[in-house]
């Protein structure tokens, strides 16, 4: 049987993980962690895959803060399950420019080897964070136009 | 002992969902299921929460395939534990107008009772979802200078 990851280790690593105390964070990533950011890259250059403990560690200690300063990570749901994790959460944050007030949904998941983070795929409702981002409503209303039911669901 | 959900449970569900199987997936639903999607309701009206086994079977049995035909639904990653189960999922589908292919990736959590599902959100990356129902990207015209506005998770 492969390895389970205890619950309480990513209870751990969750919390560390809201607080960004990215030298914790640090000690539970394995030296060829993968962290992946869906999202569009031109306005998101977060997005994207980061491989390797300190892109990892510098993407959160020293490009973030740049940007947003984050002040409530609060969780919806975890679900751990095998070498698993799955995270739902509430992300509250300040743009650093502006401190304009930025909240949006972020999923996590993860997969541990040994007590150590190897992956992490976040998804995020990414019209929702580029428009706070943008600090405007993306220009729906100049698109070419919409069947009234043109739309997507899952 | 709070209820856990059979993984069997879970997978008979996904199978049904995944085939577009409505009559199959209403087994599964509890009668005042909570559905939510997270994206712009406004231009993906699917979006947003939905109270009600029928309001939720209208949506999959009605409203979709108006829109699109799914090709494929592929779960990549499934969680379960206890009560919950969480996914991680890529829908493929062709639009109905044109039969233009859209796909992109969405996540699922789940809470069940008694083999039924009673909660959902759906997380999608819904920038992508709009861009590709719209046939263009929207970010085009907006102001590059805040390119560096970014947001990270």
């Amino acid at each position: 049987m492969g390895y389970q990851v205890p619950r309480s280790l990513v209870g751990a690593f969750y919390e560390i993980y809201a607080a960004r105390d990215v030298q914790a964070m640090a000690q539970y990533f394995h030296d060829d962690v993968e962290w992946t950011i869906n999202g569009p890259v031109d306005y998101l250059s977060f997005c994207g895959t980061h491989r390797g403990k300190a892109a990892v560690a510098d993407m959160i200690q020293c490009q973030i803060p740049k940007v947003l300063r984050t002040y409530s990570f609060v969780p919806e749901a975890i679900v751990v399950d095998g070498d698993q994790a799955a995270m739902l959460s509430r992300q509250s944050s300040r743009r650093t420019t502006d401190g304009q007030p930025i909240s949006h949904r972020v999923s996590n998941f993860m997969r541990f080897l040994d007590g150590k983070l190897m992956e992490n795929l976040s998804l995020i409702d990414t019209f929702d964070a580029v428009e706070q981002v943008l600090g405007h409503p993306l220009a729906v209303q100049e698109a070419p136009a919409l069947d009234p039911d043109g739309v997507v669901a899952i | 002992m709070s209820y856990c959900v059979p993984r069997d449970v879970v997978k008979a569900f996904y199978d049904a969902y995944a085939g577009r199987d409505i009559e199959r997936c209403a087994a599964f639903l509890d009668d005042d299921v909570h559905w939510t999607i997270s994206g712009p309701v406004d231009l993906l009206c699917f979006c947003g929460t939905r109270r009600g086994k029928a309001v939720v079977i209208d949506m999959m049995r009605r409203q979709v395939p108006q829109v699109f035909e799914i090709a494929s639904f592929v779960t990549d990653t499934m969680l379960v534990e206890g009560d919950r189960a969480a996914t991680f999922n890529r829908l493929s589908a062709r639009l109905g107008g044109d039969g233009r292919p859209i796909s992109y990736r969405l996540a699922h959590f789940m809470r069940f009772r008694d083999g039924k599902v009673i909660e959902n959100l759906s997380l999608i990356d819904s920038l992508d979802a709009a861009e590709q129902v719209l046939g263009h990207p929207l970010t085009q015209e907006c102001d590059r200078a805040e390119n560096d506005n970014l947001i990270a998770v």
